[in-house]
């Protein structure tokens, strides 16, 4: 669907920003599901505890299945770090590298700031699922982040849910799609607590994250999101 | 040098005793309310597994006529199990293994990787006692800094490394730097080899305090190292990621060679720099270490031809006793270089490793390759991981050797491994 071009616009940010922060607060701690999906092949769930500080800072540790227990993302400003327990070893990773094995990549998850890595157009409406959204048009501010081009669609009844993605090279070849449902009330407020992103290249592969516990205010120690705490765990 | 396994030839000291002063401290420890940086480090994790790793043996420029008195088939079967409890504000982690070898000897004995006990609080304190790793640096095949332990096998780097006795304190003050002091004793004269011949020395003491930031994006690592077998070793490593590609440079410089004993008062510089990239499912990594203290190809010759002298030598019964009992002895010395804690003999290596998950069901295929670009040695390791439920994990991996048969790689008195693993987690 062919976006008709707009200068970036104030009103697109706002929208982009108020979107972003209907599913986690500023600060949070949660518990996700991730589940897999791959043809031919049983889904892979793994359950995962997660803490977020701003826009910068996200740690994510698995919890389930057992033979992956202790496994840890850490996403600092623009580094990314992973803690593998059977190497006990901290490595610095990309970016661009698939998270957990899924559809999702370091940055889907960690790149909590939309707007900051993005410039938002405002580029139209459509209906989703019975819902009129804005479509915002996001261009990558540069090259270090996952996707080159988003076209991000937020749902206009003032809960400002994001409701769709898709997901571009610069050449304009859709990678992935995801939207997001299963509106629930989690952690005192109601929220999507569902993403679905399936991939556009392969056929019939898509991961599920699952919100099961959300703490829009824990306390926490921001030395938590340092690879020194993340050294400490083995 | 090959190094496909690793064990200690002793037990280390005390883990009962470790494990029962764990026990006391758990006691006194009042529940504390835990915070969420405490809930996120505790948790109970167990697992128990069996590995066998399978060695064919050959006559070598080291191993000439078979003098380490090798099977053809050297075997290691070995059952392992790691546990590790919280309770508070400490944990206690253990790591052992009942080996039984077959081949040049029969034995069975009981190791432990590591056994320790911690002691952490919410502000970033961390206080660890007993046998353990340090496993430093972010180099992938070599960490010229992490010297408190015997270096990994370049060969092998999935291969679990034993840890070494040791007191650690972390202090973080900062979130964007924190400050490790470790002092451990350590045994020199560590082999993977079946059999082999290694140096016979008592266990040296090692101090090193680590110094790790963040500044500007880039990770910076100082770390100064000294110990009763060594003058002193500055280390600096740093880490960025550049684009989609995660960068690192490891370097150590220090004084005392590790290959000659006869050079105590020279400085050497190493340093291990790399990249890895990992799109999608797929992840590649290539390092490349420069070796400062490495040998020459002349120096690499002239030290092959003293192992052949001196060995002929030992075996010459036209010869007195004392002569040849002294040629064994130097050549024992030369023989144990390559097992020592050096990190290659040589100048120049790469490697390059390739992974890719999901290849089929729950099958992930990994490649590595290391090479002695100063001798043109190849040591090319594909494996594969095999985990069909959430708690099962199996690999297979086949260690090759490559190269001229003058290759450093070749002194080895092996040419294929076949190591297979698996895991019960819980």
């Amino acid at each position: 669907m062919p976006a008709v071009a707009q200068a970036p616009s104030n009103e697109a940010t706002r929208i982009l920003e108020k979107a972003q922060a209907t599913i986690l607060g500023e600060t949070a701690s949660y518990t996700l599901r991730m589940t897999v999906n791959r043809t031919g092949k049983s889904p892979r769930v793994v359950t995962m505890e997660g803490f977020k500080s701003g826009d910068d800072r996200g740690l994510v540790r698995y919890l389930d299945p057992p033979k992956e227990k202790g496994t840890a993302y850490l996403r600092r400003d623009d580094n990314t770090y992973i803690y593998l327990p059977a190497a006990e070893k901290v490595a610095r990773v990309g970016p661009k590298q698939t998270f957990g094995g899924g559809d999702f990549n370091n940055g889907d998850i960690f790149r909590l700031s939309l707007s900051r890595d993005y410039e938002a157009t405002l580029a139209g409406e459509e209906t989703v699922n019975g819902a009129s959204c804005h479509v915002l048009e996001l261009k990558a501010r540069n090259r270090g982040v996952a996707y080159d081009r988003v076209r991000y669609l937020v749902r206009k009844d003032g809960t400002f849910f994001p409701c769709f993605a898709e997901y571009f090279t610069i050449s304009g070849k859709k990678l992935k799609t995801l939207r997001s449902d299963e509106v629930e009330l989690v952690g005192g407020r109601r929220r999507p607590t569902r993403m679905i992103m399936e991939n556009a290249i392969e056929t019939g592969a898509f991961t599920e994250l699952k919100f099961l516990k959300i703490d829009d205010r824990p306390k926490l120690d921001e030395r938590m999101f340092s690879p020194a705490s993340l050294e400490r765990e083995r | 040098m090959t190094r496909t396994r690793n064990h200690r030839r002793r037990r280390g000291a005390g883990p009962a005793a470790i494990l029962g002063l764990a026990l006391l401290l758990a006691d006194a420890s009042d529940a504390p309310a835990v915070s969420v940086a405490a809930a996120a480090a505790a948790s109970d994790d167990y697992e128990i597994g069996v590995e066998n790793f399978l060695y064919r043996s050959q006559s070598t420029l080291l191993n000439r006529d078979n003098v380490f008195g090798l099977d053809p088939t050297e075997n290691l079967f070995r059952l392992t199990a790691t546990g590790r409890s919280t309770f508070g504000r400490f944990a206690v982690k253990a790591s052992a293994f009942l080996e039984q070898q077959t081949g040049r000897t029969d034995k069975t004995k009981v190791t432990f990787r590591q056994a320790f006990v911690d002691y952490r609080t919410d502000e970033g304190f961390l206080l660890r006692v007993g046998k353990q790793k340090t496993a430093w640096g972010s180099g992938f095949a070599w960490n010229p800094t992490a010297r408190l332990e015997p270096p990994k096998s370049p060969a092998n780097p999935g291969a679990e490394q034993p840890g070494i006795d040791a007191v650690r304190i972390d202090v973080s003050p900062s979130d964007w730097g924190s400050l490790t002091l470790v002092a451990g004793r350590a045994e020199a004269g560590l082999t993977d080899l079946p059999g082999s011949l290694a140096r016979e020395t008592e266990p040296s003491w090692t101090a090193a305090v680590r110094a790790r930031l963040l500044v500007r994006d880039t990770d910076i690592a100082l770390t100064y190292l000294a110990g009763t077998r060594r003058p002193g070793l500055w280390g600096l490593d740093l880490g960025r990621t550049w684009g989609s590609v995660a960068l690192h440079a490891e370097s150590a410089l220090y004084r005392a060679s590790e290959i000659d004993q006869a050079r105590p008062d020279d400085s050497f510089l190493r340093v291990a720099a790399g990249a890895l990239w990992s799109p999608g499912n797929s992840s590649l990594s290539l390092e490349y270490f420069w070796n400062g203290e490495g040998m020459t190809g002349s120096q690499y010759n002239a030290y092959t031809g003293r192992l052949d002298r001196n060995l002929a030598t030992a075996r010459d019964q036209r010869l007195p006793e004392a002569a040849r009992n002294l040629a064994f002895a130097a050549w024992s010395v030369d023989a144990a270089i390559p097992f020592a804690e050096n990190l290659g003999l040589r100048r120049h290596y790469a490697s390059i490793s390739f992974t890719r998950k999901d290849i089929a069901t729950d099958l992930n295929a990994n490649l590595r390759a290391v090479s002695g670009l100063s001798d043109r040695g190849l040591i090319v390791t594909p494996g594969l991981a095999y985990a069909p439920t959430g708690n099962v994990q199996m690999s297979l991996d086949i260690v090759l050797l490559f190269g001229p048969e003058t290759a450093e790689y070749k002194l080895a008195p092996i040419r294929r491994a076949f190591q297979a693993r698996l895991k019960y987690s819980f």
